[in-house]
């Protein structure tokens, strides 16, 4: 794979979490849409930790900017973090 | 490979992206986990104040004593130790508490995702694929286990067969029937698994089984039990390893380079003196020291593990970067003595002995003449006289090659020993009860 396809790999990544993102938020009156979507925004996660991390570091961004959230700041645990 | 992007990344880019990962896990664990809050209040460390990896030493270790404490009683679920809601726990495992109180470990749904990317670079490693059907040898309980390798060989699209609750007879008629390729479990029990196929009458060679996956316990890594394994199935052997309370850290891959990789971007991993905690040379006998990078249900940093292992810097003839561990785990901080000035591990000697056919049992007597520490080897043999001659300088040999350290060897009849259910203690240390003898 070239360096520039491994970087499309990575932008089409993070554009698929900020889609599902939008879509997981629109879903909550649905069990059957908000329980999958948040299942798969899990394994978008799984992606950016295996392809969007090394990927920032190789383009010399340092990992700074990797184009993700600190983990786990998903909902549920925001929410809990707030109520406690 | 699982993943040809992070495993054949150079040393410093490697390097980057554990900094980066440990920023992260860092700020989360100050920010969500009172264990590491209180710990790194304590010893007046910031998170800003670690800024390369060589920083790391700043932060005090963890073991699981401290962890046990903060965990508190039954009742008490994780005590300080989670950095998540326990709303949010989806998954409840223990450790055996074999050696005291389980530690009880949590996982959200992220957490158990990322367990089986660990595992996802082991399976690759051994090049599961969707061709193979695979039988996993485990009573699937608390214990963390095979419960990711057999979730993670789903990831990997291979057929899983959850050998829990079935007698020995059963799983080997799963075998048979279902032409299963790879076997998972741990390695005593895959030996007492053949044994059980041939007293049916059934020859293993007739069968599918190509590899074995062996983990949960050591023996994987040890060359006698690989061995023996290797013979008993017609098979290849994966060691794996891991601790519960860290995570899969450790794969072997099909170069078979004599050791185990590090799942280097999981995992960033201090090599240290087993008695004096100062950075080992590679080849160096070293503790263990962990930080599981994406582990944030219940950080882990600078987890003592009190393994030994000696990290070589040669490169794998695989073509992953990701270092490896001559010979896997080979001892326990905790069971170290010195001898004349060498730190000895008792498991070194267990390996050797193991890899002579004639040998039964043995015992190693630790005892002193004047300042000098002896070291003699008892083995169980039916050889005797002259003819146990070239055992004594084969097991001497050997023995000078692991343990870097001269014994002497004793032939001794079969039955000198009794045999014993429970764990046998096979060193003898005679050196306090001859001091105490020297005094009175
Ligand atoms: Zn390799």
């Amino acid at each position: 794979m070239s360096k520039a396809e491994l970087q499309e790999l990575g932008r089409l990544i993070r554009q698929l979490k900020q889609l599902a993102e939008q879509a997981h938020q629109a879903s909550h009156a649905v069990p059957a849409a908000e329980r999958n979507l948040y299942m798969v925004l899990r394994h978008l996660e799984m992606l950016e930790i295996e392809i969007c991390d090394p990927l920032s570091v190789l383009a010399g961004e340092g990992g700074e900017d990797s184009g993700r959230d600190a983990p786990c700041t998903h909902r549920e645990s925001n929410n809990a973090a707030n109520a406690e | 490979m699982w993943n040809p992007i992070l495993e054949k990344l150079g040393p410093s880019e490697l390097k980057k992206v554990q900094l980066l990962k440990l920023k992260r896990i860092l700020a989360w664990a100050y920010g969500r986990s009172p264990f590491y809050r209180k710990k790194f209040d304590q010893a007046g460390v910031s998170v800003d104040d670690i800024r390369s990896l060589d920083d790391l030493p700043k932060i005090p270790l963890t073991d699981k004593d401290a962890w046990l404490a903060a965990q508190g009683d039954c009742g008490q679920g994780f005590g300080t130790t989670t950095a998540i809601s326990e709303r949010e726990t989806v998954r409840y495992h223990q450790t055996s508490g074999t050696t005291g109180k389980p530690i009880r470990l949590a996982f959200n749904h992220r957490d158990w995702n990322w367990w089986l990317q660990c595992w996802g670079y082991g399976l690759a490693a051994l090049e599961l694929s969707r061709e193979d059907r695979a039988l996993v040898c485990f009573p699937f309980n608390l214990f963390v286990g095979w419960w990711g390798g057999q979730d993670a060989a789903r990831l990997m699209r291979c057929c899983v067969y959850s050998g829990g609750g079935m007698p020995t007879e059963q799983r080997l008629q799963v075998i048979l029937e279902h032409r299963i390729s790879v076997l998972m479990g741990a390695p005593s029990y895959l030996l007492r698994l053949a044994a059980s196929a041939q007293k049916n009458g059934i020859r293993t060679s007739d069968l599918t089984v190509r590899k074995l996956v062996c983990g949960a316990e050591p023996g994987g890594s040890i060359p006698a039990m690989r061995a023996r394994l290797e013979q008993a199935w017609g098979a290849e052997v994966f060691d794996h390893l891991g601790a519960s309370e860290v995570g899969p850290w450790g794969y072997e891959c099909s170069a078979h380079p004599g050791g185990v990789h590090i799942c280097e971007s999981f995992f960033l991993m201090e090599f240290v003196h087993p008695e004096t905690f100062e950075p080992t040379r590679p080849g160096e006998l070293s503790r263990l020291v962990v930080t599981s990078l994406e582990k944030y249900s219940q950080p882990v940093i600078r987890w003592d593990l009190k393994d030994l292992v000696r990290v070589s810097d040669q490169p794998c003839p695989c073509g992953r970067s990701f270092r490896w561990v001559q010979g896997g785990i080979l001892g326990r901080a905790d069971d170290l003595i010195k001898i004349r000035g060498v730190l000895f591990s008792p498991r070194g000697v267990e390996d050797v002995v193991r890899s002579f056919g004639p040998v039964s049992d043995y015992r190693v007597v630790l005892s002193r003449r004047g300042e000098m520490d002896e070291l003699t080897l008892r083995a169980e043999t039916a050889l005797c006289g002259t003819e146990g001659e070239p055992l004594k300088n084969d097991l001497k040999a050997a023995l000078k090659v692991k343990t870097h350290l001269r014994f002497g060897i004793e032939l001794c009849p079969p039955g000198t020993f009794p045999r014993q259910e429970i764990k046998t203690r096979r060193l003898i240390d005679l050196r306090e009860k001859e001091n105490a003898d020297e005094q009175g």
